[in-house]
């Protein structure tokens, strides 16, 4: 079985972007369009015994943001050990003291690069 | 071997003095006059290439080949004459430099390898030659090249406790210096540590010390840490003026002073001479013994302390670092992996751990052997990790530390671990276990198979591993040291072997033992019980060596004078003498003695002169008394022992 890798962003582009990646590189995939539907996607997923390797997750989402969603889902004992990182933009760099904080592994400034994105996973995904 | 013809030496030496001046010269006019620049520096290095070859130091004429190709890429213009690639030069010229003054002083190029500076330095070059040649524009900006800088780093760094509760891993981010800087040294802290029972696994408790030499600014070393919140984990930067390694390791001549190269034979000498004072001492005080008085009492417990603590010294100087030899395998690994289409890492830590010289000159072989083990049948291929989800760039470690007067020294991988199928069924194969035995078999005792003689479970012999060199020989080398390997190994995690070492050869602790008039000594080592029986009971089943039931199990029993024929026992009566249960290879047996008279620290002293007990006495020492006793090698008296059952059965 594939390294599962859940991603959370509203924008259509790059859950096309990161589908595509991912599947290139033979990762499986869940994705979200915001925080909200985050939430239940990550509750399924414990539900039907599926192991997260990793999260990627956008700061600026509808509903329930990035920020609010790491909040809950690092709450969560069953995901303490899951890395999380973060898309963020040039803008949003102050964010990221507080994702820290929060226990985010890592992030990555948008518009990403495919051989960084795959670096950042190979080496956080568990 | 390097050619000892000191004519060709000193030609060689002339010309390397030449071709410093020319490249000193030339380098710095490149800018300006490039055609002919270039043409001088790529003559000097062709010239000294092909004299270094001669030499016998074919590192270095390797290195120069890559830097002649640096020049031909300048000549052809396909790169060109900036900055980066001056300073390239300049490193090169003080690598010829350094590499003179080796030469100098009759180093072999074994010699300057096991210098850790001198191997980071050539490879490094190495990868900037072929990164500047492999390329068809040189872009100087390229952040993607790793310089060696002239930087030097002190790096201190405190993780936070919890730091795996943010889905990271402290080792991100060692490994990230490891990959952008030229890491010199990192220690490790466990100050922090707590007493097992209050360890919490889920928390990380190491603080780490690194050196590192970079061209990376403060701030950007800095960066590699940026995920990390500052808040709770502590990271502290300082840069250090010079390289702090730099004493250690120079190869300078004025800094060169404060040490003494010896050779080993003349240390071997004194030592040897030592215990002759030993003993004359052990003889006077002897002889003093029945007339002395409070004065000379105090003379005599004075000289023996001293004795005592010389002796110690003197062991002291025969200790080495491992450094040196574990730096060795850097590039071992890296050419081995790359000759098997794998790729690894090897990571290094205890090097700093003190042996004997002999044991660190006899490791080399086993270790290596080891090593190629782990990465010809532990890593997988790439391809493979990556389908198990593992990096696709395998590790390999070596670790070495000293617990109560032993060396352990653990070499690992994180591959396939081994394949208890295959070695069962070459064990049966080779009719080594039956199917009945195999059931009763732990899966410890199964893996033991591949310690046996001309076990593989590889199909086809090949270049690297199939050259007739097994596991069995390994072992044997190891024990030769008076050590043991042992393995742990779980299915596509990896492996562990486990040596386990005396930390000096010199110094035994033995039992003595008499029998007749003579003395033996019996390294402690082996032993596993000594014991007198009221009523042996003694069987016959094993040819013409007896067998005594000893806790309702049977082991042979031999008496010394089957291998050594002078010796003759004050009695044959079992129930009158002592008994040693010995204990090699998992094998145990019965020695027979007259009598045990005591315990001590033996310094062994070779006998080469004695010819008919080759094969079987390690060597000679002293009794405090002056008497001289023999040390017994009981490995090679268990090997004739094995022979001796089977030729009888």
């Amino acid at each position: 079985m594939g390294k599962l890798i859940f991603s959370l962003d509203d924008s259509n582009v790059i859950k096309t972007n990161l589908e595509q990646i991912l599947e290139r590189a033979g990762y499986d995939q869940v994705h979200a369009f915001d925080g909200q539907e985050g939430t239940q996607i990550a509750e399924k997923l414990i539900a039907e015994n599926h192991k997260i390797s990793l999260v990627l997750c956008d700061f600026n989402m509808p509903h329930m943001n990035g920020m609010e969603f790491l909040n809950w889902f690092k709450s969560k004992p069953e995901f303490k050990f899951v890395p999380v990182i973060m898309f963020t933009t040039e803008s949003e760099i102050s964010l990221m003291q507080e994702a820290k904080k929060t226990g985010a592994a890592g992030w990555i400034i948008k518009p990403f690069e495919e051989a960084h994105l795959l670096d950042m996973i190979r080496k956080f995904a568990k | 071997m390097i050619s000892k013809n000191s004519s060709l030496i000193n030609s060689f030496l002339e010309d390397l003095s030449g071709g410093i001046e020319t490249l000193e010269q030339n380098i710095g006019l490149l800018e300006n006059e490039k055609e002919e620049s270039v043409l001088s520096i790529f003559r000097v290095f062709h010239s000294l290439k092909s004299g270094s070859r001669i030499l016998n130091y074919l590192h270095f004429s390797d290195f120069l080949h890559q830097a002649e190709n640096l020049l031909s890429s300048l000549r052809s213009g396909k790169i060109m004459p900036d900055r980066e690639t001056i300073s390239l030069l300049f490193q090169t010229l003080d690598l010829i430099k350094d590499f003179k003054f080796l030469v100098q002083e009759n180093y072999t190029e074994e010699d300057f390898l096991s210098k850790s500076s001198w191997v980071l330095r050539i490879e490094e070059l190495k990868k900037f030659f072929s990164k500047l040649t492999g390329q068809q524009t040189f872009d100087s900006s390229s952040k993607t090249l790793i310089s060696l800088g002239s930087h030097f780093y002190r790096i201190n760094i405190e993780f936070d406790k919890d730091i795996f509760l943010t889905g990271s891993d402290p080792l991100f981010y060692i490994e990230e210096l490891y990959q952008k800087t030229t890491v010199l040294q990192s220690k490790t802290s466990i100050k922090n540590l707590p007493l097992l029972e209050n360890l919490n696994p889920e928390k990380y408790y190491l603080q780490w010390s690194i050196l590192i030499r970079s061209s990376l600014s403060k701030e950007e070393i800095l960066n590699v840490f940026q995920f990390l919140d500052e808040s709770k984990n502590k990271i502290l930067i300082e840069e250090l003026k010079e390289d702090p390694l730099e004493n250690k390791t120079s190869t300078t001549g004025s800094q060169n002073q404060d040490f003494v190269r010896i050779n080993i034979k003349k240390l071997d000498e004194v030592l040897n001479l030592f215990g002759e004072i030993v003993s004359g001492f052990s003889q006077i005080n002897n002889l003093l013994s029945c007339n002395r008085d409070e004065k000379s009492v105090t003379i005599l417990e004075n000289f023996s302390n001293n004795l005592a603590h010389l002796q110690g010294k003197m062991l002291g100087i025969r200790m080495v670092s491992l450094s040196p030899l574990f730096n060795q395998f850097y590039r071992f690994t890296k050419e081995t992996a790359d000759k098997l289409g794998k790729k690894a890492i090897l990571r290094i830590s205890g090097e700093d751990t003190e042996v004997d010289k002999n044991i660190a000159d006899m490791l080399r072989e086993p270790l290596q052997h080891l090593l190629r083990n782990a990465l010809d049948h532990g890593i997988e291929t790439p391809e493979k990790r990556q389908k198990l989800g593992k990096n696709p760039e395998g590790n390999v470690f070596i670790d070495a530390f000293i617990r109560e007067n032993n060396i352990f020294i653990m070499i690992s991988d994180d591959g396939q671990g081994l394949n208890k199928e295959k070695i069962i069924q070459k064990a049966i194969e080779k009719k080594l276990v039956s199917d009945v035995e195999l059931k009763s078999l732990t899966d410890d005792e199964i893996y033991q198979f591949i310690f046996n003689h001309g076990f593989t479970t590889k199909d086809a012999a090949d270049e690297l591993s199939g050259r007739g060199v097994g596991m069995d020989v390994v072992k044997e080398q190891i024990e030769k040291m008076r050590g043991s390997i042992s393995l742990e190994t779980s299915q596509n995690k990896g492996s562990t072997f486990i040596l386990k070492l005396p930390i000096t050869l010199s110094l035994l602790d033995i039992f003595v033992f008499r029998i007749g008039r003579e003395y033996f000594g019996l390294p402690s080592f082996y032993v596993h019980e000594i014991t007198r029986l009221k009523k042996p009971e003694l069987s016959l089943i094993e040819g013409i060596l007896p067998s005594i039931v000893y806790k309702e199990q049977a082991y042979p029993l031999f008496f010394l004078d089957i291998f050594f024929k002078s010796s003759e026992y004050e009695s044959k009566d079992l129930s009158k003498g002592l008994l040693f249960l010995l204990e090699v290879e998992k094998t145990k047996f019965f020695l027979f003695t007259d009598q045990l008279t005591g315990q001590q620290q033996a310094v062994v002293k070779q006998i080469p002169q004695l010819d008919q007990f080759k094969n079987g006495i390690l060597g000679s020492s002293f009794l405090p008394d002056g008497e001289i006793l023999f040390i017994l090698d009981i490995f090679v008296l268990f090997k004739q022992l094995k022979e001796l059952r089977i030729k009888n059965n």
